[in-house]
């Protein structure tokens, strides 16, 4: 599961680029950093790119899960300080669908 | 267009619905009771919009069939009209779910389908007891008012999405809503307007037509009120 949810977001972030000027564009890797100080994306961004990734799982997986919810803003590291940890998070997240 | 309308199944959500219908528009509208009303591009989903699994569950069920939403109307709503040491505080929080949180819920549920649409719009229902300030309607224009700030602060965060966010208040318009509001108050109401007479399903429409128009692209984080209520 963890590989189709690393797919995805990689896709999500060729979408993402797709919308952005040349000079915002990212570039995937595991510990690209999405929120917080020295983040690669602003925060409309960090957006577009959940909204995105939802759609995405939701096309090609069936599934419906709402990625930012109050339990991922409780944890004491925010799954979303990184590519790798958002990775690990909506693969939860999914598991616990089945 | 394919439109989306909470609040179905009467009143002034079953009239936009078939407003919309008569356009040769495809609606989708949700309630807890089925309206009577059936068309071959009218479908209604059985849903309470202050559930918020529900209203996920509904978006995704309209997603299966059209991954395009043009146009999200939030039309449920409910009002109680009572002083405010003779309101129970439940009442008061659920008339903020029914109206707010509602509201709320909807836009994040279907703003992945509006995302994708060239003129995507988000249109609120507010009143005019928010800007009157009206008197025993703590409750309801207190909910009412947070719609108002969702309408406004939304219009902002979803600037880039290029989904405009307005709304309409009208004045009063005879529906169950105000069915069992004493005659008196309403006149009372109604000598606040400019014009002094009852809100038409036409003059609604009017308004939401104006918003839903692909040439008001730059129109978003408005209220307009009917019957010439100012703020
Ligand atoms: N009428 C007025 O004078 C007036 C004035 C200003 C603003 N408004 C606003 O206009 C909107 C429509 O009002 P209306 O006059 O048409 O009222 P209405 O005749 O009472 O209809 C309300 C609609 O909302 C639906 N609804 C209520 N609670 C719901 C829930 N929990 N889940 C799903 N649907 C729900 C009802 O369907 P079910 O009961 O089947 O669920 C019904 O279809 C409201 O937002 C209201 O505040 C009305």
């Amino acid at each position: 599961m963890k590989e189709t949810v690393e797919e995805l977001i990689q896709e999500a972030i060729l979408e993402l680029n797709e919308q952005m000027e040349e000079d915002r564009k990212v570039s995937y890797s595991e510990d690209l950093k999405l929120i917080g100080v020295n983040a690669a994306l602003e925060s409309i961004s960090f957006v577009t790119l959940i909204a995105i990734l939802e759609d995405l799982i939701s096309d090609r997986l069936g599934k419906n899960i709402i990625i930012v919810n109050d339990r991922a803003f409780s944890q004491e590291r925010s799954p979303f300080r990184s590519v790798g940890s958002l990775a690990e998070y909506v693969t939860g997240l999914l598991l616990e669908t089945e | 267009m394919f439109i989306v309308i909470t609040g179905a199944s009467k009143g002034i959500g079953l009239a936009l619905v078939k407003h919309y219908i008569e356009k040769d528009h495809t609606v989708i509208g949700c309630s807890r009771t089925k309206p009577d009303f059936e068309h071959e591009r009218f479908c209604h989903y059985p849903a309470d919009v202050t559930n918020y699994e529900e209203v996920q569950e509904f978006a995704f069920a309209v997603s299966k069939t059209h991954p395009v939403v043009d146009v999200l109307i939030n039309n449920a709503g409910a009002a109680s009209m009572n002083h405010f040491m003779l309101t129970d505080p439940r009442s008061a929080e659920r008339l903020m779910r029914v109206n707010y949180l509602s509201a709320f819920a909807c836009a994040r549920g279907f703003i992945r389908l509006l995302r994708k649409s060239q003129h995507p719009r988000i249109i609120n229902f507010t009143t005019v007891a928010v800007p009157l300030n009206l008197e025993g309607e703590l409750a309801y224009g207190a909910s009412k008012a947070a719609v108002e700030s969702l309408t406004k602060v939304l219009a902002k965060e979803l600037g880039s999405f290029r989904i405009t966010v307005n709304a309409v208040g009208p004045a009063p318009t005879k529906t169950n809503l105000i069915a069992n509001v004493p005659k008196h108050k309403l006149e009372k109401i109604l000598e606040q307007q400019a014009i002094r007479c009852f809100a038409e399903f036409e003059d609604i429409v009017q308004v939401i037509d104006f918003y839903m128009d692909p040439k008001s692209d730059f129109i978003t984080g408005q209220i307009i009120y009917l019957g010439g209520i100012c703020r």
